[in-house]
């Protein structure tokens, strides 16, 4: 004779199949968003510890002032030299040479095209 | 036709005083600026009064702004970055707010002027600069040092570093500063030819021409603004994680 | 910073405004140390606001906003988990029914079998006992009947040969004669 058992755990129903069948789905479907989420917090954490990242008009845009800014620096201060200590005109080639170099320099760095200063220790502190 | 370079003029508009040989008054430009605060204080602190969970449009407007500027210094520097989150997003919202501003017809363009611009970089690069060395000592000077590097070429490579960092806030204000300056002087020129043409008899017909012109240069200065202001932030952030991490 | 000659465009009439009649308005020095002034003022006052009010309010909004997303998060994998372990639990129930029903029914299946047998039992003994009670009785007729076989064969025999002979045999004759064909 089979007795209705009553150690069904929280909440006693009776065993309806279609009710089953229901509740499993909204088990099931709550455990995909669940993962979905996971997946997501996953993905945001890994993004982390590096330098930030410009959008290209960004990159553009600073290119375009890093090598004058080098000139425009070595000139500056060639001419300062000159003025200080009266070495006209060797001060203001040599470092306006220095300055078109450190243009280069930067353009280069900040293209990627040259490892910068601190590219090795990003992340490393 | 109108001097496009009027609209970058300094007018006083309440005469202060002196002090030594300049004359100090409340000036459009100071107008603006505080313009300019007065829209970022409203936005932020009256739009985030009820610090609701569920946000509204100005306090998601906000929260868009913050997030921004805290997720590059956070990206940048990590953790112990976050302290220098105030000065780059006060710089990122001032500069913003002051580009934006000068859109309005009528208005007067705050980062027009070298001073300014060249004021904002000069705090960013004492702040690495100062930082820096606080933090690091002498070895932040580790930074001007590559390694790994003969030392003869050491005395040709080391000015070129020096050169190189110098020329961060250089071009740092220069670059906002041309933008701005550039954009506006456009605007107004194309803007001029309008008139300009209709003015002049039967060549009015033309005169669509530079209205178009006028329409997309409008839309693109709004973008360089805000890009001006992106850049600015992000070097900003880029140059303040060389002062947390030096190399070598 | 020596300001420089003005840079106008063709055609374009000069309008002097400031003492240098149509200069550069961004390199006037003169006007420096006013924007100077009202540039530090501003941002000053900025830089406090942000420091003090903007970003700890807008950072304590975020971050209560995600450990409330958080904690709903945490708790919906915990309700998850139960549910799962409700229906574990129900299932295992659920089998452990199915088992017991099984056992019960095969406990009645050899209580049935058992009663079964012992009554085919008891009715095969009755059968047997039966058997040997009929087989006697069977013996015993056939005694009887033998014998009775007998005196009537000696009867039939004595009147055959009287009739016969015409003389009647004596009985004990007929008798061994009777018993000689019999066992014979």
């Amino acid at each position: 004779m089979a007795q209705d058992d009553s150690s069904n755990g929280p909440g006693e129903r009776k065993p309806n199949a279609a009710g089953d069948a229901d509740l499993l789905r909204r088990l099931g479907s709550l455990d995909s968003k669940l993962r979905d989420v996971e997946a997501r917090k996953g993905t945001v954490h890994n993004a982390d510890k590096q330098k930030p990242q410009m959008s290209g008009i960004g990159q553009a845009f600073r290119l375009s002032t890093e090598f004058i800014a080098g000139i425009i620096v070595g000139g500056g201060a060639g001419w300062a030299l000159d003025r200080w200590a009266g070495t006209r005109p060797w001060g203001m080639i040599v470092l306006l040479l220095l300055g078109t170099c450190a243009g280069f320099f930067n353009v280069a760095r900040a293209a990627g095209l040259m490892k910068s200063r601190t590219d090795d220790k990003s992340g490393a502190k | 036709m109108a001097s496009p370079i009027e609209q970058f003029e300094i007018k006083p508009l309440i005469k202060l005083g002196t002090i030594g040989k300049s004359e100090i008054a409340f000036t459009n430009s100071a107008l603006f600026m505080m313009i300019a605060v007065g829209l970022i204080i409203l936005l932020f602190v009256y739009g985030t009064r009820s610090r609701s969970l569920i946000p509204g449009r100005i306090q998601s407007l906000a929260e868009m702004g913050y997030e921004f500027v805290a997720n590059t210094v956070r990206d940048s520097a990590g953790h112990d970055g976050m302290k220098f989150l105030p000065l780059v997003f006060s710089l990122f919202m001032f500069v913003l707010f002051c580009n934006l501003l000068g859109m309005v017809p009528g208005a007067f363009t705050v980062t027009s002027h070298l001073i300014v611009t060249a004021a904002l970089a000069a705090l960013v690069i004492f702040t690495v600069i100062i930082y820096g060395i606080y933090k690091h000592g002498a070895h932040f000077f580790g930074l001007f040092v590559p390694s790994g590097v003969h030392p003869l070429m050491l005395i040709i490579l080391v000015p070129i570093e020096i050169i190189s960092f110098v020329s961060r806030p250089i071009s740092l204000s220069v670059r906002l500063f041309a933008n701005m300056l550039a954009g506006h002087i456009a605007l107004k020129i194309f803007a001029g030819f309008i008139a300009t043409l209709l003015f002049a008899g039967g060549w009015a017909i033309l005169s669509p021409l530079p209205l178009a012109l006028t329409i997309a240069l409008t839309a693109l200065e709004f973008l360089v603004a805000v890009l001006q202001a992106y850049v600015f932030a992000v070097l900003t952030c880029i140059y303040l994680h060389d002062a947390l991490h030096p190399g070598h | 910073m020596a300001s420089t000659p003005a840079t106008t465009t063709t055609g374009t009439v000069a309008h002097g405004g400031e003492a240098h009649g149509g200069a550069f308005p961004p390199f006037q020095s003169e006007t420096f140390a006013s924007q100077l002034i009202w540039l530090a003022i501003t941002f000053g006052v900025l830089y406090y606001l942000a420091a003090k009010i903007i970003v700890p309010r807008l950072g304590a909004i975020l971050a209560d906003r995600a450990s409330r997303i958080g904690g709903d998060l945490n708790e919906a994998a915990a309700m998850k988990a139960k549910a799962e372990e409700a229906v574990a639990a129900y299932e295992k129930s659920l089998a452990e029914a199915r088992a017991k029903s099984q056992a019960i029914a095969q406990e009645a299946r050899d209580a049935v079998n058992a009663k079964s047998d012992a009554r085919r039992k008891a009715v095969e003994a009755d059968l047997s006992a039966k058997l040997v009670d009929a087989e006697r009785k069977i013996v015993a007729m056939k005694t009887s009947a033998m014998g009775n076989v007998s005196a009537i064969a000696a009867d039939a025999a004595a009147s055959i040969v009287a009739k016969l002979t015409g003389a009647a045999p004596s009985p004990a004759a007929v008798e061994d004669a009777v018993k000689t064909s019999i066992e014979g």
